[in-house]
């Protein structure tokens, strides 16, 4: 560890009739110099004793552990802690963590208009401490494990003991123990890597910055994945309408909630479909439109250059660039990001005979269904070009063809183990409860679905 | 990628010919003369040469019958003809022979509705659809004064007449300042 100035070494001795000769060694910024000051340098410095066995009772931290094997050491140096040493004794890593962290502030994402405000943070020490607060059972628990070769990240495996199955618990340490050796350091490169099928455009793990998101979770018989260093949690197996779900359905009243939820999943087919519909319909099934709305659709794209399908590709692209461009630039920048988009997009183009008006109703009817649905984004954007695709190729046909196979592709997927539709296929009214409606409170209860299905 | 491949390319080669809506002529309302024995088509096709200005645009055609009169208003209009939103079909009492004529195109070449109302008018249809100043569709006006008049029958009730017992009776009525029924007409003739 030559080429570090952040290692620190702290020499020291003990006062007479015995001097024993101590050392501190710590990492600046990682571990805390006043508690090390306070708590293990004062009471050495001070100390008059007769052995080194004496020494030790003397040292007010409150988490010490004897260690011999150097690279442990090291790791412990690197996490935070700091060593000591005392002569003629074995080293002691003593946990003296102070490196920066933020306030568990609300999730940006994830946001609730009742309820709790808390959101995880990223050592992942606190994250545990906020789930425990949260299940106070003795039977929730924390297995530790590392990743990786150089970054060594740490991970932590959380579970109901007796509530989640054990088969799964097992089959999520195989996910993990084949990619033990890979450095994983942010927490989608742990889902795409943990999850059953890995170039499906679903997820099959669900992410939560939420602690009472990953509490119920776990109480209902998930596995939730920690990664130190993210503020994200894992949970899993998950389920398809699990996407549909937010913190607010169970917050406010359940008819609110179901009315949100029937209202996502609707908006994630509309959200898919519409661009594909428009194009298969004005394309190769005319017949199906009003006459009214034909004439005034065809006499709005007289003018326009492109063929449909293009211009639809155009303009869907147009809006999912804003939408990529609005999410990274800064705050300030943002306003004039709206203004491109809606003069220069929704106006001038129009204006220019660029593109139809009637397309930009489509564009925008897709961009605000697609809003809605956050959790599930990357799908329905996939899925909308492909079945844009289907049906400027073979009309509704193509169109019905394409939703087949999504249908079928949810259907046919599986999260470690459970099937990703279980709880609306074959549909039931115990599992209907919490899944595509919310009922009330009275009825619902934490209890483990996933049993009946694990195979 | 190999695999995904031959998907895409087969996605990419199906599918007919595409014509751009606005590049189709529509036709909203037709009817038919008889002439000695040439057929006149009245036809009106929706303009949308001017943007977000849709008009109608009446065409004439003659020639010896029906299915050939359709075929040169392709030459007229210069596009493709669509009948799929054909709101009715008139016929002149000089051309009632014709209406069976008319019915079998109409269930036969599946280019429209078989909803499609038809009526035999008194008069000339040629004139009948002429179109006034500042009135972007006349078709729409007549097919809501022949409903409303109730001179008009659906295509498939007067072909299921025909093919049952041979014979159907179609209401005539004048078109005037106020239109109304003034008798009916009884076709016979077989229908395919």
């Amino acid at each position: 560890m030559g080429q570090n100035y952040t290692l620190k070494i702290r020499r020291m001795a003990t006062l007479p009739p015995k001097k024993i000769n101590c050392a501190v060694i710590f990492i600046d910024g990682l571990a805390s110099s006043d508690y090390l000051s306070e708590f293990i340098i004062k009471p050495i410095t001070k100390a008059s004793v007769l052995s080194a066995a004496h020494l030790l009772n003397r040292i007010d931290a409150a988490e010490t552990e004897a260690e011999d094997d150097f690279e442990r050491q090291i790791f412990a140096l690197n996490s935070g802690d700091a060593l000591l040493f005392i002569e003629g004794e074995s080293t002691l890593i003593i946990s003296a963590k102070g490196y920066m962290k933020r306030t568990p502030n609300e999730p940006a994402g994830e946001q609730v208009t009742v309820g709790a405000h808390e959101g995880f943070v990223e050592p992942i020490m606190h994250n545990l401490a906020l789930l425990r607060r949260r299940v106070k059972s003795d039977r929730l628990k924390y297995e530790k494990l590392l990743l990786g070769k150089t970054a060594k990240s740490c991970i932590a495996l959380c579970y109901i003991d007796g509530v989640a199955d054990y088969k799964l618990i097992e089959r999520v340490k195989r996910r993990i123990d084949k990619i033990k050796d890979k450095d994983i350091q942010n927490i989608n490169a742990l889902c795409e890597n943990i999850k059953d099928i890995p170039y499906s455009v679903f997820q099959t793990v669900s992410v939560t910055e939420r602690p009472d998101i990953a509490s119920a979770k776990l109480m209902e018989g998930r596995i939730a994945i920690m990664l130190d260093g993210s503020a994200a949690v894992i949970t899993a197996p998950a389920v398809f309408t699990e996407f549909f779900q937010t913190a607010d359905d169970y917050y406010l009243n359940f008819y609110y909630g179901s009315i949100n939820r029937v209202l996502r999943i609707i908006c994630f087919f509309l959200t898919v479909s519409i661009p594909g519909i428009y194009v298969g319909i004005l394309t190769y099934h005319r017949e199906l439109l009003p006459t009214n709305l034909l004439i005034s659709i065809a006499s709005a794209r007289a003018g326009v250059p492109f063929p449909l399908l293009l211009e639809t590709v155009i303009l869907l692209g147009a809006f999912d660039l804003l939408k990529d461009a609005s999410a990274h630039v800064s705050s300030g920048l943002g306003q004039s990001l709206s203004i491109v988009g809606a003069l220069i997009l929704g106006d001038s183009a129009v204006s220019a005979h660029f593109i139809s008006a009637p397309l930009v109703i489509i564009t925008a009817a897709t961009g605000i269904t697609g809003l809605i649905n956050n959790n599930i984004r990357s799908a329905s954007v996939v899925w909308r070009y492909i079945l844009l695709m289907l049906s400027a190729a073979a009309g509704l046909y193509g169109y019905l063809f394409g939703s087949v196979l999504m249908l079928l592709s949810i259907s046919r997927m599986e999260s470690f183990g459970v099937p990703y539709s279980m709880d609306i296929m074959p549909l039931s009214l115990g599992q209907l409860r919490d899944s595509i409606i919310r009922s009330s409170w009275k009825k619902l209860n934490y209890k483990n679905i996933f049993k009946r299905g694990t195979r | 990628m190999k695999r995904l491949l031959i998907p895409i390319i087969c996605i990419f080669l199906c599918g007919c010919s595409q014509r751009e809506i606005e590049n189709v002529a529509t036709v909203v309302g037709a009817g038919i003369d008889l002439e000695g024995n040439k057929i006149t088509l009245t036809a009106e096709v929706v303009d949308t040469s001017i943007a977000g200005e849709a008009t109608g645009e009446i065409f004439t055609v003659t020639d010896t019958d029906l299915e050939r009169a359709a075929g040169r208003l392709i030459d007229q209009t210069g596009k493709d003809v669509y009948w799929e939103h054909l709101k009715f079909f008139l016929i002149s009492e000089d051309a009632k022979l014709l209406t069976t004529d008319v019915i079998n195109w109409i269930t036969e070449s599946g280019k429209t509705r078989i909803e499609t109302p038809i009526g035999i008018v008194k008069g000339k249809v040629c004139e009948i659809m002429e179109k006034g100043e500042n009135e972007p569709f006349i078709s729409e006006r007549i097919k809501n004064i022949m409903v409303r008049a109730g001179c008009q029958k659906q295509t498939y009730i007067a072909f299921n007449e025909l093919y049952e017992s041979g014979k159907t009776t179609l209401p005539l009525f004048s078109y005037t300042d106020k239109p109304e029924v003034i008798g009916s007409i009884e076709i016979k003739g077989e229908v395919r």
